[in-house]
């Protein structure tokens, strides 16, 4: 937490406080909404909930745990809730799933279509949740290991073993007898 | 890769090594274990083809997953909402108040509808026991002109005062219960 607003926050100047925490927490907000729901829109509503949430129980937050992991933990409060709303539950496990190829086709940006992408990113799709989290929140935060365990609340040792187990099975997918097989 | 490597490709790694191999990748693997890990690949064809496929993936992945951006109005709109939760609080803060006002007054109209009540009970009980007096002097000779019967005169007197004494403990009850003020008049 930085330490401005850890002052405005013992001083009880939560509105003070409330204005550095979104430009210092809007964008992993986000980007948390988005491996979850995987969807541009969707996220940054939940993004605007989640802040909003944050505000209003900003005046009960004690310190006990870290911002980061409080605001964290809220956002993911948000997108289950947005994901339950969705129902029925659509299996991304399935990549042979007409939702699963229109969730990778959703996530596929740029007026291009590249089949090698298009069809990485339905191999992401066919990883675990958790491991799909991670992937897409190493590859958001900049490779950092130290950021998806903060956002995603793991040790990290358990991050780097999400990411490891993510890769090797997605480089064991890539190859071209693997995906013929699949 | 080179031609040499293509022949691991796919056999996977030293077991004892691959997670290293990724942090190497990653440029995370702690320093003092960079040159054990590099000696290591020198020597192992399966590792370095590891490597390589992780490197590849690790591009691929990089210029695959798209890199989203909350829209230029996001901060604009936050405040907006933001804007109106504070106008919103000193309202629901002047509802409570008022709520409290308002309990207070029923409060006081309670306190005051029992003092009421009590008079009406007495009017009412006075009422009653006039009636009960009319038809106690007039009901005894009637009755004992028709069933031959003593007249009533004597406890009529305890009559007139039970029927006041029920009339009056019935009636604050029956005020009570009843919902509107109106009947206060």
């Amino acid at each position: 937490m930085g330490t401005a607003i850890e002052e405005h926050l013992a001083a009880g100047r939560h509105a003070r406080a409330f204005d550095l925490i979104v430009p210092e927490y809007k964008d992993r907000v986000f980007r948390l909404a988005w491996t979850m729901l995987k969807n541009r829109a969707a996220a940054e509503d939940a993004t605007q909930e989640t802040l909003v949430r944050v505000w209003k129980a900003l005046p009960g937050f004690d310190g006990r745990a870290q911002l980061g992991t409080w605001i964290y933990a809220i956002t993911r409060n948000t997108c289950l809730m947005e994901l339950r709303k969705r129902r029925p539950t659509v299996s991304f496990d399935d990549p042979d799933s007409h939702e699963a190829q229109a969730a990778a086709a959703s996530v596929a940006t740029g007026p291009a279509s590249d089949p090698e992408r298009d069809n990485l990113l339905r191999l992401v799709e066919t990883l675990p949740a958790n491991q799909q989290e991670a992937v897409r929140l190493f590859y958001l935060e900049e490779r950092s290991y130290e950021a998806v365990a903060e956002v995603l609340g793991m040790p990290l040792g358990t991050v780097k073993n999400l990411l490891f187990r993510a890769r090797k099975r997605l480089a064991e997918l890539a190859r071209p007898d693997e995906v013929e097989a699949a | 890769m080179n031609n040499s490597d293509l022949a691991y490709a796919g056999l996977g790694p030293c077991e004892e090594h691959e997670f290293e191999l990724v942090e190497l990748v990653d440029g995370a693997l702690a320093a003092e274990r960079v040159m054990a890990v590099q000696q290591h690949l020198e020597g192992c064809g399966r590792c370095r083809a590891f490597v390589h496929e992780m490197r590849a993936i690790d591009a691929s992945l990089a210029g695959a997953l798209p890199q989203v951006r909350l829209s230029a109005d996001f901060d604009a709109r936050l405040q907006e909402r933001i804007a109106q939760l504070a106008r919103a609080v000193p309202k629901e803060a002047a509802r409570a108040a008022a709520e409290d006002e308002y309990r207070s007054i029923l409060r006081e109209l309670r306190r005051g509808l029992t003092w009421r009540a009590a008079l009406n009970a007495a009017s009412a009980g006075a009422v009653g026991a006039a009636l009960a007096f009319g038809i106690g002097a007039v009901a005894p000779a009637a009755l004992q002109s028709t069933a031959g019967l003593e007249p009533l005169a004597g406890p009529l007197g305890l009559y007139v005062a039970g029927i006041a004494v029920v009339g009056g403990l019935l009636a604050p009850r029956l005020l009570r219960r009843s919902p509107g003020l109106p009947m206060l008049g």
